[in-house]
C-alpha cells in the first residue's frame, strides 16, 4: 500500500516532473500480466514495467525485511495513516514477496545513476517537493 | 549501488510480455525509477 500511494502520489504530481525535464517509469517484481490487470484499473502515466526476476532490485543494493518489521508500532502507524488518507489494501499475488523493499533512484542518459533513495522500511519514501527539488538540481 | 556508477542495460518486460532494455526507457537527462515494492 506505501508503494502505490506513492506511485498515486508521483502519478499526481507528474506535470511537475516533465515540467524539470524528468521522465519517469516504474519497476515492479510482479510478473507483466499481473502488471497489466493493475494498469487496466490504474492507468498510469509514464511506463511501469516488469522485472520478476528482481535483477534490478538487486543491481540497487535492494534488501528484504522480515515478518517483525511490519510489527514495529512506527511502521504499522504510517499503515494506519495511509487508511486514513483513503488509501485501500490491495490484495497481494502470490507472485510478488511481501518482503522486497524498494527505493527511488535517478539514472542520467548513459545510464549512471545521479540519485538513490533506498527504502529503510515498508514505508519509507522521499517527499515529493525534495524528490524534485533534488533531481532537478542533478544535472 | 553508489552514485556516479553505471547501472546495468537490463532488459524488463512490458506490462503486455514484450521485452524493453533500460536504455530505452532513459528518455532525458535524468530519469526516476520507482521500485515497487509490490501492487498491494
Amino acid at each position: 500500500m506505501p508503494c502505490v500511494a506513492h506511485l498515486g502520489e508521483v502519478a499526481r504530481n507528474y506535470p511537475a516532473f516533465q515540467a524539470a525535464g524528468i521522465a519517469v517509469f516504474g519497476i515492479v517484481q510482479a510478473p507483466p500480466a499481473v502488471l497489466q490487470t493493475f494498469l487496466k484499473s490504474e492507468p498510469q502515466p509514464f511506463p511501469i514495467v516488469a522485472d520478476p526476476e528482481r535483477a534490478s532490485y538487486k543491481a540497487f543494493g535492494l534488501g528484504r525485511v522480515s515478518i517483525w518489521h511490519f510489527l514495529r508500532p512506527r511502521i504499522l502507524f504510517n499503515f494506519i495513516k495511509l487508511l486514513f488518507r483513503g488509501e485501500r489494501i490491495r490484495k497481494l499475488t502470490h507472485t510478488e514477496d511481501v518482503f522486497q523493499l524498494g527505493g527511488d533512484f535517478a539514472l542520467d542518459r548513459n545510464a549512471k545513476l545521479v540519485y538513490a533513495y533506498p527504502s529503510k522500511d515498508a514505508t519509507d519514501r522521499p517527499r515529493l517537493a525534495d524528490l524534485i527539488e533534488k533531481l532537478r538540481t542533478k544535472v | 549501488m553508489k552514485t556516479g556508477e553505471t547501472f546495468p542495460n537490463l532488459t524488463f518486460l512490458k506490462p503486455g510480455g514484450t521485452a524493453v532494455v533500460l536504455s530505452e526507457l532513459l528518455t532525458a537527462d535524468r530519469t526516476l525509477i520507482l521500485m515497487m515494492r509490490h501492487l498491494a
